[in-house]
């Protein structure tokens, strides 16, 4: 590592800490969650990042290198399509195969768990998970036991570590020849999420709370403990960095606020104590509106969790979460896919007068960058960060 | 999604990152001649990563 990236390297991460730690840094950290726009920026096609995985990487590699960012949250494509090729993952679609070669991965959501599944899910999740669920996701598990579902286990348990093995290659260049810091270091997932996401999907969670709201808390109380081995199991051992938890049936109003007290939250506060208790602070990536669920979320610890501002109301968020959490956010996604320079430049001054002064603020987009992001936006997302944001 | 797929649970209860509990295996295994405590340590670190990828596939 030469001296001047281990410098750049050291103060990109000393200032992303001393703001989620509540104090004032040198400068406002920057954090974009760069995805698919970084295929863009890179001149590849999204099948080209979908399918391999060196493209993949390479996208952060140009991204380390064209712009200043205090963090990167890795390679943009969560999700290898080789991989669920291999496995005939029927609940993802690719860029290439079934869709055209630069449009976004699709989540095709279904019951992939049904009503009758409850019991069998809360005895033993793990066993559920591997005979029942996974057949019926992953084409080539039609037949279990089958030889073409044994070549896809085999298949599918090498295709994931080689693409863990190459992300983790991949920082092996990022920090040293770029400066490069992890925005995220582990991965985990609300447990209703977890249940209303993949399992039963939002139409079927939603005739839940009615129908069978006792099996519903049941099985999310056997999932607290996965959710929190998870985590704690993705953070490898890595302590310093935030755990990524993509927030999201949690956001107003797909719950009612009486729902989201009695099957969101609680077993969501137990996760994040569980992973505070272990010395790892949460990224709460609270995607949409969490206005009115403020007041519960300020009872975490202190300094436990970075809360992501989307489409949450910033000054209420700073008014009563402010002093407790590290803030992020909230530059309007639309605005960097469809504004002016200037208006991106403008939003960003008046987040950093008006919540960054105290510390504790990171600037951000609203959400995670697609496509439609301009770059000259983006550029001046930076810049005016840079202007504007030293203390 | 339909029905026919249901199967039974072999185990109840697994903790987080078990799949086979290495109770059950080094009842299996019968006999072991040297530190069983080398053979448990790998045996449960095989495991979390077979849970891990179990699990990966759900949370999405």
């Amino acid at each position: 590592m030469s001296d001047d990236k281990f410098k750049l390297l050291e103060e990109r991460k000393t200032r992303y800490l001393a703001a989620m730690n509540l104090e004032k840094p040198d400068k406002v950290p920057i954090r974009l969650m760069l995805s698919e726009f970084s295929a863009k920026h890179a001149g590849y096609t999204f099948q080209e990042i979908y399918y391999e995985l060196d493209k993949n990487i390479d996208c952060v590699n140009k991204l380390l290198n064209d712009f200043d960012l205090d963090t990167t949250g890795g390679a943009p494509s969560l999700w290898w399509a080789s991989l669920h090729d291999a496995v005939g993952a029927k609940y993802l679609k690719f860029a290439g195969r079934e869709l055209d070669v630069n449009t976004q991965f699709q989540y095709h959501e279904e019951e992939y768990m049904l009503a009758e599944d409850y019991d069998a899910f809360i005895e033993n999740p793990t066993e559920w998970i591997l005979n029942t669920y996974m057949p019926r996701i992953h084409k080539e598990f039609a037949e279990p036991g089958s030889y073409r579902a044994n070549v896809a286990l085999i298949k599918g348990g090498i295709g994931m570590l080689t693409q863990l093995g190459a992300n983790q290659k991949a920082w092996g260049t990022w920090a040293p020849e770029y400066g490069g810091v992890p925005t995220f270091t582990a991965f985990s997932k609300a447990p209703f999420d977890t249940l209303a996401d993949t399992l039963r999907g939002l139409s079927g969670i939603m005739m839940d709370l009615y129908q069978r709201p006792e099996k519903v808390k049941a099985a999310i109380e056997a999932l607290i403990p996965h959710n929190i081995f998870y985590g704690m199991a993705t953070s490898g051992g890595e302590m310093e960095f935030p755990l990524f938890i993509p927030l999201h049936r949690g956001a107003f109003p797909f719950l009612n606020p009486k729902q989201w007290k009695e099957f969101y939250w609680p077993s969501l506060k137990k996760v994040i104590e569980a992973f505070w208790a272990n010395g790892k602070r949460t990224l709460f990536y609270a995607e949409g509106n969490w206005t009115p669920y403020l007041e519960s979320i300020a009872e975490l610890p202190e300094k436990s969790i970075v809360f992501h501002v989307d489409m949450t109301d910033m000054a209420q968020a700073k008014k009563i979460l402010g002093g407790r959490f590290c803030i992020s956010g909230n530059v309007p996604n639309t605005m960097l896919a469809f504004g002016k320079p200037d208006e991106v430049k403008e939003y960003v001054k008046r987040l950093i007068d008006e919540y960054a002064a105290d510390g504790g603020f990171i600037i951000d987009a609203a959400a995670v960058i697609l496509a439609d992001a301009k770059e000259e936006n983006i550029r001046a997302l930076i810049e005016a960060a840079r202007e504007y944001g030293v203390y | 999604m339909t029905k026919e797929t249901l199967v039974k649970n072999t185990f109840q209860g697994l903790p987080p990152g078990v799949c086979v509990p290495w109770e059950q295996k080094e009842k299996e295994l019968g006999e072991i001649k040297g530190d069983p405590a080398i053979i448990k340590k790998e045996w449960e670190q095989l495991e979390a990563f077979a849970y891990m990828y179990i699990w990966g596939w759900v949370h999405r």
